[in-house]
């Protein structure tokens, strides 16, 4: 056991830039069980999330992000009854790098959501998955506290609306948050350091 | 002694044409300097975007989301191209609901020159063509549903706020006009609503302001010096 981890970190200690010297090149990624918060029918929705983030320079990170749904209202009653989304976003950290490291971000996204609804003879139905176009943008903080492991916390608000077979559309407006323990590895050694003010480029 | 002289003549000749010819590629090296507006041609970006759609097809209220994405190729320093792609979803006064997909391209011209995007915001004005997939539908499980494909024009202006010389932040405003057969759904007095197909519409379309994120991810040519 002990061989096979000291293995897999072994290119970690030949790249040996840490993520808070230089974020560029750097690959960030988490796991998590998280909740939502969705406006329409006052509940807080469970999920699980998985985020990879890749620096494609010290300020400017490309991320993708999965949500599943496994809760997201109560018994018997309409509304939102599934809510997977898919969101692609680009982040920009806006201080230079460091230890703490907070972001902001658009994410816009695709969703995958059926509702519950009452029909003309009033029997509780559910309704086909439909795709919806959202609206997303977030602002989290990391805090880098081992050359491969961080903190984290992210919010993200989103917005849309599913229609699909429904006889009036249902919103899916929510508030996500995330939070806990992340993973960052080097994934290529950038050939240029990104410069910075009052800060000379090393190599 | 003719032959000297038709000689002495062809070789003066010779080096006026010599001459001329230096002169010239002189002039074109001292060129460039002064026409410092190709450096950015090459530049590929991605961008991800949401969008807006309001006052669709003369409802003030029916606004709707959008999401999409798109590669900018940039030819000149002042001259962008965008290839874009959006899915956009739109309430129809709670009965019925329009999906409209896009995809097309779209030309940028920079009002200000974005000196190699250093200045901060870069505004332009932008126009272009796309195709455009148009489903309609009554909400509902057996509602009544209608789709037609169409193309459609687009110009609006826009502006570009300049976080690093690579990313930016742009927000535009285009109105799109549909040129095909319009797609309405009307209701009656008893509050049922229908689909109705008009052909030869005229203008129909709908304001579209969308916020993107974008990033230079490479050059893909670099200008001869």
């Amino acid at each position: 056991m002990l061989l096979f981890v000291s293995t897999a970190l072994l290119p970690q200690c030949l790249l040996a830039q840490k993520i808070w010297e230089t974020r560029k090149g750097c690959l960030r990624a988490q796991g998590n069980l998280a909740p939502g918060y969705l406006f329409s029918q006052k509940f807080l929705a469970a999920y699980v999330t998985g985020e990879a983030e890749v620096f494609v320079d010290d300020r400017t990170a490309l991320s993708g992000a999965v949500w599943v749904s496994f809760v997201t209202n109560r018994k018997d009653v309409v509304g939102v009854t599934a809510n997977h989304t898919l969101f692609t976003g680009i982040n920009y950290h806006f201080l230079k790098p460091g230890r703490f490291d907070p972001f902001i971000g658009l994410s816009p996204g695709i969703g995958l959501a059926k509702a519950a609804f009452y029909d003309e003879e009033n029997v509780l139905k559910r309704s086909r998955f439909a795709p919806i176009p959202l609206i997303g943008a977030s602002a989290g903080c990391n805090y880098y506290v081992g050359w491969f492991f961080h903190f984290f916390v992210k919010v993200q608000g989103v917005a849309g609306q599913v229609f699909g077979d429904l006889p009036k559309p249902v919103r899916v407006d929510e508030l996500k948050i995330t939070a806990g323990l992340g993973w960052n590895i080097r994934a290529w050694k950038p050939k240029k350091r990104d410069v910075w003010k009052g800060q000379s480029a090393e190599n | 002694m003719e032959t000297t002289k038709q000689l002495l003549t062809l070789s003066f000749l010779l080096l006026c044409y010599v001459g001329l010819q230096a002169q010239s590629t002189n002039v074109e090296k001292a060129k460039p300097e002064k026409e410092a507006l190709r450096y950015q041609g090459g530049n590929f970006s991605l961008g991800l975007r949401n969008t807006i759609s309001s006052f669709s097809h003369g409802n003030p209220k029916g606004v709707g989301i959008g999401v999409g994405g798109h590669a900018r190729l940039q030819l000149l320093d002042r001259l962008n191209t965008e290839w874009y792609a959006d899915f956009i979803s739109n309430d129809i006064q709670g009965k019925a609901h329009r999906t409209d997909i896009h995809v097309g391209w779209s030309v940028m011209f920079y009002v200000l020159n974005p000196k190699k995007f250093t200045r901060k915001f870069t505004p332009f004005v932008v126009a272009g063509h796309c195709f455009d997939q148009s489903i309609m539908k009554i909400n509902g499980r057996n509602g009544a549903k209608a789709s037609r494909f169409s193309s459609a024009v687009q110009a609006g202006i826009g502006c570009s706020y300049n976080i690093t010389p690579r990313f930016d932040i742009s927000l535009t405003t285009q109105y799109m006009f549909h040129l095909g057969e319009e797609l309405d759904a009307h209701e009656n007095s008893e509050g049922v609503m229908t689909i109705h197909t008009h052909k030869h519409a005229g203008w129909e379309g709908h304001l579209l302001i969308s916020l993107s994120a974008n990033y230079k991810i490479v050059k893909l040519w670099k200008r001869k010096t």
